[in-house]
């Protein structure tokens, strides 16, 4: 009798352990405070923003903040609207020095930057073959394409970056075929300045996905951000990443704008070296702590395809790159491997680049 | 079996009760509140919820969208854009995250409690 008291004792102490270790487990599935989302209609996508750890009123004003913010950047930065950049492309072709505002010129000379790490594969000063393209922002062309006799004769005029001379007050162009468009650009450099004014205002835990594209900082209390990776062929995520701190995920793809016509797929990725999209490569995630250099960087590594990407991202110092070519395989940096978490890692063609 | 006391079978019983239980508050609640919620302009307009079976006609910028709800997704069936591809995205799903008809100006993603991931990039 007595040894049965003490096995119910034990069983007993048994049942609340394994209570216990139940109980311990619900308490972790949810986040401490609800996660404020809000989103807006701009730069020709949908801007979310997710803020964890602030109160909704000063969630709410902050959203508004970056509302005004985005819609003064999209004039400003689009080549289509009657803004800074638009201005600076009406004069460019006059071949004379003008006067330029610290911001546009700020992003100019990081995009000649990046341009010349890139070996020119990213070149915002194709923007006359862009404009031929007209990828515009709400409607999609559906074909024909464009001419190839008024491609070619831009490529001959070898429109570049570095034919701007940047002063501290004015530009000059030495090239009459050069038209800026930093649509490679200019929404990695909109999510720096946004991520910038959150931290000037102490938010400290924040996602900006601006249609895709994004910059996270800090976590969701005591989890980091999660971040799913769509793939490009398939329904779903190809792979998850966690974010650690401060890090931008940017993928250019394929599959965002396009159109087919006779048969053959067109899209918005153009290769400044043919004047046509740029065609080894299905998709290009890169991640790295500044969104303007993903943004550059992913449009280069896609352009530059499986066989020169590798040379083009040390060039541009990335060290977290997943392309994924025409084929279906799957080239990652080994440091990249060890981030992603892939849906179904065995179904790949995985190479993992050292 | 034949070895198990009172106590062993007790025991067995209370864990599958409380498995039970664990089982309904951990799955069940989170199929039964599944909601979207629409966006028009980028102002929130609806929670959808996605277990009522429905087809929604909503005004977008440029005309009405129609959208199917059915077995907790969602997805456009018909909207007034020329490249259709908020159509072409198919049901908005948890690793989908956001469907969207731009030119409309209409959108729909998971309300937050329920999403996989945090933020999709694509």
């Amino acid at each position: 009798m007595l040894l049965k008291i003490e096995l119910l004792k034990i069983h007993t102490k048994l049942f609340f352990i394994i209570a216990l270790l139940f109980l311990t487990a619900c308490d972790k599935k949810e986040p401490e405070l609800p996660v404020f989302e809000e989103q807006m209609f701009l730069m020709g996508t949908v801007v979310e923003v997710s803020i964890y750890g602030e109160t909704e009123k000063k969630s709410q004003k902050v959203f508004h903040d970056l509302l005004k913010d985005f819609k003064y950047m999209h004039v400003a930065w689009s080549p289509k609207n009657k803004g800074s950049l638009k201005r600076v492309n009406n004069l460019l072709p006059l071949q004379a020095p003008f006067s330029i505002g610290p911001a546009v010129q700020d992003m100019i000379k990081k995009a000649t930057d990046l341009s010349i790490q890139s070996e020119g594969l990213f070149n915002p000063a194709i923007g006359k073959i862009i404009n031929l393209w007209n990828f515009s922002l709400k409607e999609l062309p559906t074909g024909p394409p464009p001419d190839r006799a008024l491609i070619e004769k831009i490529l001959q005029q070898n429109p570049k970056m570095t034919d701007l001379k940047i002063s501290p007050l004015t530009v000059v162009s030495n090239n009459e075929a050069v038209q800026i468009d930093l649509g490679a650009y200019a929404k990695g450099y909109g999510v720096d300045k946004a991520m910038e004014y959150l931290k000037s205002v102490g938010v400290n835990n924040a996602i900006i996905n601006a249609g895709g594209d994004l910059r996270a900082i800090g976590s969701k209390g005591t989890k980091p951000w999660s971040i799913g990776i769509r793939h490009p062929r398939e329904e779903g995520v190809i792979a998850g990443i966690e974010i650690k701190g401060d890090e931008s995920v940017f993928t250019s793809g394929d599959y965002e704008r396009f159109y087919d016509y006779e048969g053959k797929r067109y899209h918005h990725i153009i290769d400044p070296r043919t004047g046509y999209p740029a065609d080894q490569t299905t998709s290009v995630t890169v991640l790295h702590n500044n969104a303007a250099t993903a943004d550059a960087a992913a449009t280069a590594l896609f352009i530059a395809g499986p066989e020169n990407w590798q040379r083009i991202a040390k060039n541009m110092s990335i060290e977290y790159v997943m392309l994924i070519d025409k084929g279906g395989k799957v080239y990652v940096t080994a440091k990249m491997e060890k981030r992603l978490k892939f849906a179904d890692r065995k179904s790949l063609d995985l190479v993992i680049a050292q | 079996m034949n070895n198990l006391t009172s106590a062993d079978k007790v025991i067995i019983l209370m864990s599958i009760v409380m498995l039970a239980i664990l089982f309904f508050f951990t799955w069940s609640n989170t199929a039964s509140t599944r909601h979207a919620s629409l966006y028009v302009a980028g102002e929130k307009r609806y929670i959808i919820d996605l277990f009522e079976e429905k087809t929604l006609s909503i005004d977008g910028v440029k005309g009405v969208s129609k959208l199917e709800v059915a077995n907790g997704k969602i997805r456009f069936i018909e909207s007034p854009c020329s490249t259709h591809f908020c159509i072409r995205s198919g049901w908005l799903n948890q690793t989908i995250g956001l469907i969207a008809c731009l030119p409309n100006g209409i959108s729909v993603h998971f309300s937050n409690e329920n999403k996989t991931y945090d933020a999709i990039n694509f």
